[in-house]
């Protein structure tokens, strides 16, 4: 049995940009919100509160929740980024919701936008603004090297192998395929063969087991009050919200020898993420299973993510991820759609924006309004999943169009 | 200008006080690592305060340059001309006998590479720095 809702999504707003049609980070953002509060029936200096993941990679000035609110002329009580990586992101709602119930704020705004593709060399950036400074970089890791390293012990420690890998990559390509602002659309559906057949980017992963940098995104969100949102046409409640962050660089991962997370397992490790600890709250506060979700909404950048976020998730015991995708349980036809954008390897990761690109999904999803593929029967309760950094951090959230 | 040459050029680490002595030891092809006084475990990366107990009875050891591999991952596309021009490199983690968990280069044949194998570390000079890099022991 659910507990009462601790928030409410009143408002959305989304916005995409591409090569043909280029936007700057500050233009998505804009029109997401606007989007956001005519949806929210509300007007801007009625937001309280504004709160961002952390700087676009398109547009690097810190600051950038005091730059977006300066440029819409929006004072606000309090703004700011939350640095988690992408699970920051996430967590804005949460933040939001523990604003909302302390009755600090009625309206509070969470959005994102990037659009690393059109404005930055994200190659050549590598893996410097994830990776340490001092003992990583001078070794010229990339980031899918980096969450390679994390591959390669999941290969080892449970026995899988390239082929179960590919197995991922079909099933988000079978929704992005159809989704008319995934990156990898254009590609069709695909099958393990040609997954298989791809270069190799970072051993063992290929070039269709890794996300693509595509286009932009903008996404926003309003959130209020479970009460407020009565009044409101189609609110999405928020049921439960979690998070935990790890670390920063997987070198001062790899180096702990225990954490406070049992869910984490034995340390070292690699294969287990700060998602299964955020999971674990997200389910206490709401008093929801993994059984009530009817829809997964996850961070998959790399192939391996998909089994690696199921199982922390509690859909699969640790190692036995990759039945959920190949029973066909994630497709359209399954009892546990996910990734129903197709997700960051199909959809593409715009930049930071990408775990917004998650949100904005799950609201289109419940509401009824996706733009590319939906299940027959409508999802009531979906698990969003943001992870950020190199396995660095988690965030879940569990969304609702009931109470 | 400042970032073509940049992208030209070895990334250098950026250098933190309490890695100082870590440094100046590389540039004499010494590898060295922090053990805690107190509760005697290894303590990487360098710190100013034990991370296992909290002492501040961190001191300076040599490392015997062995380890095995933990995990790895070959790049084949560099993420700038000099990681391009070495491509494919291999990156990964070392367990150093001594108990702690070293980011390095492991050079060799890719296809020689596993998990469990034992390396041995030598030196390269990438710029103004000397680097521990490994190699396959026996191989070397």
């Amino acid at each position: 049995m659910s507990h009462a809702p601790v928030a409410a999504v009143i408002g959305m707003g989304d916005a995409y940009a591409s090569l043909e049609n280029r936007k700057d980070p500050l233009r998505l953002a804009e029109e997401a919100t606007l989007g956001a509060l005519a949806d929210a029936g509300i007007r801007k200096d009625q937001i309280d509160a504004v709160f961002t993941g952390r700087s676009p990679w398109a547009d690097k000035r810190s600051q950038w929740s005091n730059i977006f609110i300066s440029h819409m002329q929006m004072p606000v009580t309090l703004n700011s980024e939350l640095t988690m990586h992408g699970a920051g992101l996430t967590a804005t709602i949460a933040v939001a919701s523990q604003m909302i119930a302390a009755g600090a704020a009625e309206y509070v705004l969470c959005l994102q936008s990037d659009a690393t593709q059109l404005f930055v060399d994200a190659v050549a950036m590598g893996a410097e603004a994830d990776a340490d400074p001092q003992f990583e970089v001078p070794y010229g890791p990339t980031i899918p090297a980096l969450y390679a390293q994390a591959a390669r012990r999941y290969f080892h420690e449970f026995g899988l192998t390239e082929a179960d890998l590919a197995d991922v990559a079909v099933a988000n390509q079978r929704w992005g395929a159809h989704h008319p602002h995934a990156a990898k659309a254009k590609h069709g559906e695909i099958d393990r063969a040609k997954v298989l057949a791809s270069p190799y980017v970072a051993t063992p992963l290929r070039r269709w087991m890794c996300s693509t940098w595509g286009g932009g995104t903008g996404g926003a969100l309003v959130v209020t009050s479970p009460e407020r949102a009565r009044e409101a046409r189609d609110p999405v409640y928020v049921l439960g919200y979690g998070s935990a962050s790890t670390h920063e660089y997987l070198g001062d991962r790899m180096n702990m020898r225990q954490c406070r997370y049992p869910a984490l397992g034995e340390f070292p490790n690699l294969t287990h993420t700060a998602t299964a600890e955020a999971a674990r709250q997200a389910y206490t506060r709401s008093g929801l299973t993994p059984a009530d979700i009817d829809m997964l909404q996850i961070s998959v950048n790399f192939a391996h993510m998909g089994p690696i976020v199921m199982e922390d998730l509690g859909f699969a015991k640790k190692g036995s991820g990759i039945d959920v995708y190949r029973e066909g349980r994630t497709g359209v036809d399954g009892d546990l759609p996910t990734d129903t954008n197709g997700g960051w390897l199909s959809f593409g990761q715009p930049g930071i924006s990408c775990n917004m690109d998650s949100l904005v999904e799950a609201v289109r999803q419940l509401r009824g309004q996706a733009l590319g593929l939906a299940p027959q029967r409508r999802p009531e309760t979906v698990l969003v999943q943001g992870a950020g950094g190199m396995l660095a951090a988690g965030s879940v959230l569990l969304l609702s169009s009931s109470t | 200008m400042t970032e073509a040459k940049a992208l030209n050029d070895w990334p250098q680490p950026y250098r933190l006080m309490a890695a100082e002595p870590y440094w100046q030891a590389l540039s004499e092809e010494q590898l060295t690592f922090q053990r805690c006084a107190d509760c005697a475990r290894a303590v990487w990366p360098a710190h100013t305060y034990c991370t296992h107990c909290g002492s501040a009875g961190l001191s300076w050891e040599r490392s015997g340059g062995h380890g095995t591999v933990y995990s790895y991952s070959t790049i084949l596309r560099g993420p700038t001309p000099v990681w391009a021009g070495i491509a494919p490199y291999t990156v990964g983690f070392v367990e150093m006998d001594e108990g702690y968990f070293l980011f390095t280069q492991i050079e060799g044949d890719p296809d020689d590479i596993e998990i469990g194998k034992e390396v041995t570390v030598r030196y390269v000079r990438r710029g103004e720095q000397k680097l521990p890099v490994f190699t396959m022991t026996g191989n070397g």
